[in-house]
């Protein structure tokens, strides 16, 4: 009889914990969100100097600043500051990218990645991955990782080299 | 007499091997030179761009010469600094000449920088890290070796760098 009684009140305690399991669980997991968004931007500021171990090689900093255009319509403001180190037809990206939407939110992110020259020399493919740094205003506390995919075209002077780029950005952000 | 002629083939032929084991453990080892310098730069021209992400956040590229003192070697290099505050990592080429101004080496560099204030309220900068022999270049095919460095600056864009490591060619 006593055997039985504490059977049932394992079998109870075991529930509970699963349930208390079950509600922390729920309630500490974010929601996994996705943000897409393309941004326009053009060269303003470009300082290159030659390491001349090979034709075209040497380490550059650049500044860029353009529009991200959200799918859901929103606007931002966007810079960013790039390391380079380019040989004649490839180039090593370090990239720290911000973006100031209208209502005054932003976010920050930092990308690595490469790119690499057309046959024809007109264009350079660039691909990036990266993670959020911060984040405010609606964005406050924003985590995750982003892959963009660009194209410049033109010459890599202020005013000139266009860069359009898709970005797919996977974050989540603190409940409140 | 077959047993002679056994050995008659042995034994030059032990010697040769010998020989040339000799000569390969002789020539690795003076392939790998131990190599240290103290060299002075002074900054040539520098650009930074603010990132307006954190405060104090720069990324800067410098020009410096300088001289390998012991070596009597000309130097120039070319770094991306990212700073917050004076401090970060910096990366970049340095190309070796002879007095002659040819190009002798091509090497590559990263490395930490801290910065800090003197007792009189100067910021001094420091840097330390690693060098490595660019193994591409044509002229220097098989060439490799690498080390480590460390920089500190003496006063406005002059720095004395203490380096030492091995080159194997």
């Amino acid at each position: 009889m006593n055997t039985k009684k504490s059977m049932v009140i394992w079998v109870f305690i075991g529930i509970f914990i699963i349930f208390l399991l079950l509600f922390l669980t729920t309630n500490s997991a974010q929601a996994q969100l996705t943000m897409k968004f393309k941004i326009f931007n053009n060269v303003v500021k470009f300082e290159f100097m030659p390491f001349p171990d090979e034709k075209g090689h040497g380490v550059g900093i650049m500044s860029r600043e353009g529009l991200a255009l959200f799918e859901n319509g929103e606007v931002g403001n966007q810079s960013a500051v790039l390391a380079l180190d380019m040989k004649e037809n490839t180039v090593k990206l370090d990239v720290v990218t911000t973006i100031v939407l209208r209502d005054g939110s932003s976010f920050v992110f930092r990308t690595k990645g490469t790119g690499e020259k057309s046959p024809d020399g007109k264009l350079w493919f660039t691909k990036q991955t990266g993670d959020f740094l911060r984040g405010t205003g609606k964005y406050e506390g924003i985590k995750g990782t982003i892959n963009i995919v660009g194209t410049q075209y033109g010459m890599a002077e202020a005013g000139k080299g266009h860069w359009i780029a898709d970005v797919t950005a996977s974050y989540t952000l603190p409940s409140k | 007499m077959e047993q002679f002629q056994k050995r008659r083939i042995a034994i030059p032929l032990s010697v040769a091997i010998l020989i040339f084991a000799l000569s390969v453990m002789n020539s690795i080892a003076e392939e790998k030179k131990k190599v240290s310098d103290t060299t002075y730069w002074f900054v040539t021209k520098t650009e930074a761009i603010k990132v307006n992400e954190a405060k104090g956040h720069i990324i800067q590229i410098s020009e410096s010469k300088g001289i390998n003192v012991g070596r009597k070697e000309l130097t120039i290099c070319r770094n991306i600094y990212d700073l917050v505050k004076g401090n970060g990592t910096l990366r970049g080429y340095t190309t070796l000449m002879g007095l002659d101004g040819k190009v002798t080496k091509f090497l590559k560099q990263e490395g930490k920088v801290i910065s800090f204030l003197s007792a009189e309220g100067k910021p001094i900068m420091t840097a330390e890290g690693t060098w490595a022999v660019v193994p591409e270049h044509g002229s220097w095919g098989g060439s490799e070796g690498g080390g480590t460095w460390k920089l500190k600056m003496v006063s406005d864009g002059i720095f004395i760098m203490d380096w030492e490591g091995e080159i194997v060619e």
